[in-house]
């Protein structure tokens, strides 16, 4: 029973990764750039680069009001401005036009007037939702993936321990110099076992966040499952107050105000963002959300004030149950203003990278002699998809960093503005790597770890050509996140062309 | 600045005792140079290591604690213990003789 059970688990184990490895792979390297979204924001959108306020200088929301409002169309449902934090020196300021599409500009906090647009969606309007919905968004296909693919990993960490014959005598065991197979194994070994817990918070906290997705049937057994019943659960558990417009005219009382009150009422906690809902009518109301940048809970307190006269009209603080979803919600999120932190979280996201690489390089090296004894194609399939997916995204990530910094303020072609030119540039690179793979089979992890190489010191030259910028200067200003961005390639690079060497061993 | 000198502290102290689990394995404690063929330490070293390994960690969890409190802390400890545990491994694998200043029994 014992052999046939971890013979079993062997198989599920082996199948799920292959078949599996390569979303996953995906999933966990732009999680993986996500945890250091804001920073690579300030690299792909170089007029953001102002400097970093404290929360004692906090901008005056009326000052951003007069700036904005201008701007809000009329029938618009409603104006929301995301306040300059410690990572992000800009106000974000949004609205939703009245047939529901959303629109944005950012505005410098110090001289309150619109930087110019950034031709980019930066790293938080790409890498991230790629992260989580792989921007395939009908019917939540994304989501579904991602889910299926989170499922997978826990399913393969337990399968993973069973299968593993020695984790405590080679708990520390790692042969570099051994074949590539052995040292291949090794590695994920190593990277499975000991950020194991890592890991499996990670899969399970990004389940619990789209519980209404994933698990409905958590609310439906309390509320129904019909779309009001799932509007009754989301103001019960999320907070939402709502009144339709009155159709006639009316003024907006001083946001400053109602900042003073909340932060009274939340005793110092300050906000992170101010929604106005039905601007300019007189049944207006402005929303103010609690920040939780000290907080690992996302907490989910809302105050509702009426804009004519300030007078609050609701109040929301989470239950206990969602509190325990917004702990693991903000254990995954990693919002909260702790850089240390954030570090370990992006060394932890690398080492699931590797994991999985070496997962796949372990697949490929036991079978690479039997497969081809016996003519089979598997090992040529695999390889190709092992490669599209490893170093192709890491390819095409690169290419997007070049095309940030290359691609003239202007561009556009054919409808698509230059963000969506730099984003088809992620995907064109992608699908030519996954088409290179399969054509040059070996060779192309080769040709691909130099081209990263390439790329990736091409971003930090054009960085410096185009926005005046290096690491030195960078690091005089203050400016660490584009230091850092830029220390980052030059390390990706690096570890290419340490690869380059291991493979030539091989 | 509190942030950063605890994190510092924790992953060393993370560090070196994983480093005392590690050399409380013969196949660990032999990759040393010089200790191929020497005897391995009596089983009563070895359990002293792995006392001393245990408490480095508790220390190390308080001081995570005391520094980021329960959450974050608990987080942190978490992490650094997997970072150091892999910086461990890495050192025996290319840089097993800085492990002989620890192998003091």
């Amino acid at each position: 029973m014992g052999d046939t059970f971890t013979k079993s688990m062997a198989a599920l184990h082996t199948w799920a990764g292959v078949t599996i490895g390569a979303l996953l792979f995906a999933i966990f390297w732009m999680g993986t750039l996500s945890v250091f979204s804001n920073e690579i924001d300030r690299w792909m959108l170089p007029d953001t680069r102002l400097e970093a306020r404290d929360a004692a200088t906090a901008p005056s929301l009326d000052r951003i009001a007069q700036a904005v409002v201008p701007g809000v169309p009329a029938g618009a449902r409603q104006w929301r401005v995301d306040l300059p934090t410690a990572r992000t020196p800009v106000v974000e300021f949004s609205y939703r036009g009245a047939d529901g599409a959303e629109h944005g500009r950012l505005l410098d906090p110090s001289s309150y007037a619109f930087l110019p647009p950034q031709g980019s969606a930066g790293a938080t309007g790409f890498i991230v939702p790629f992260h989580y919905h792989l921007h395939l968004n009908w019917m939540e296909t994304g989501k579904w993936l991602v889910g299926v693919a989170a499922m997978t990993m826990l399913v393969m960490l337990v399968s993973g321990v069973i299968v593993h014959k020695k984790i405590i005598a080679q708990f520390f065991t790692f042969r570099p110099r051994k074949r590539l197979q052995r040292s291949a194994l090794d590695l994920h070994n190593l990277t499975g076992v000991l950020a194991l817990p890592f890991h499996f918070a990670i899969a399970l906290s990004g389940l619990v966040i789209f519980m209404t997705i994933y698990f409905p049937q958590s609310y439906y057994g309390a509320y129904g499952s019909t779309a009001k019943d799932k509007a009754a659960f989301t103001a019960e558990a999320y907070g939402r107050y709502t009144r339709k417009p009155a159709n006639a005219p009316g003024p907006l009382a001083s946001l400053d105000a109602m900042r003073d009150r909340a932060e009274r009422e939340w005793r110092g906690g300050q906000p992170y963002f101010v929604r106005v809902w039905n601007p300019g009518d007189a049944n207006s109301y402005v929303e103010l959300r609690r920040s939780y940048a000290h907080d690992m809970t996302m907490n989910l307190d809302q105050i509702y004030f009426d804009a004519a006269t300030g007078e609050v009209l609701a109040r929301f603080e989470a239950g206990p149950v969602m509190t325990v979803q917004r702990f693991f919600s903000g254990l995954h999120f990693v919002r909260f203003e702790r850089w240390t932190l954030r570090w370990l979280y992006f060394l932890g996201g690398i080492s699931g990278c590797v994991m999985i690489a070496t997962g796949f390089l372990f697949w490929l090296e036991g079978r690479r002699a039997r497969h081809a004894k016996h003519g089979l194609a598997g090992v040529a399939v695999v390889e190709g998809l092992t490669i599209g997916s490893v170093t192709g995204i890491l390819l095409a990530t690169s290419a997007l960093f070049v095309a940030n910094r290359l691609l003239p303020a202007d561009a556009g072609y054919a409808g698509v503005d230059r963000a969506g030119m730099e984003i088809r540039v992620f995907y064109l690179v992608w699908v030519l790597a996954f088409c290179h793979a399969w054509g040059r089979c070996t060779r192309a992890w080769r040709e691909q770890l130099w081209a990263i190489a390439g790329l990736c010191v091409l971003a930090v030259g054009l960085n410096w050509v185009t926005t005046g910028e290096h690491v030195l200067k960078a690091l005089a200003q203050g400016q660490f996140a584009v230091a850092g961005m830029d220390l980052g390639l030059f390390a990706t690079a690096l570890l290419a062309m340490m690869a380059l060497r291991r493979i030539k061993r091989a | 600045m509190l942030e950063l000198l605890t994190m510092l502290g924790a992953a060393a102290m993370s560090y070196v005792a994983f480093a005392w689990l590690a050399l409380s394995q013969e196949g660990n404690w032999r990759a040393l140079p010089g200790n191929a063929d020497r005897p391995m330490p009596a089983p009563a070293v070895q359990r002293r290591w792995r006392w001393r390994a245990a408490s480095m960690l508790a220390c190390a969890y308080a001081l995570c604690l005391w520094g980021h409190g329960p959450s974050f802390g608990t987080v942190s400890w978490v992490l650094l213990s997997a970072a150091g545990a892999m910086a461990v491994a890495f050192t025996l694998s290319w840089r097993a003789r800085w492990l002989r200043a620890l192998a003091f029994q």
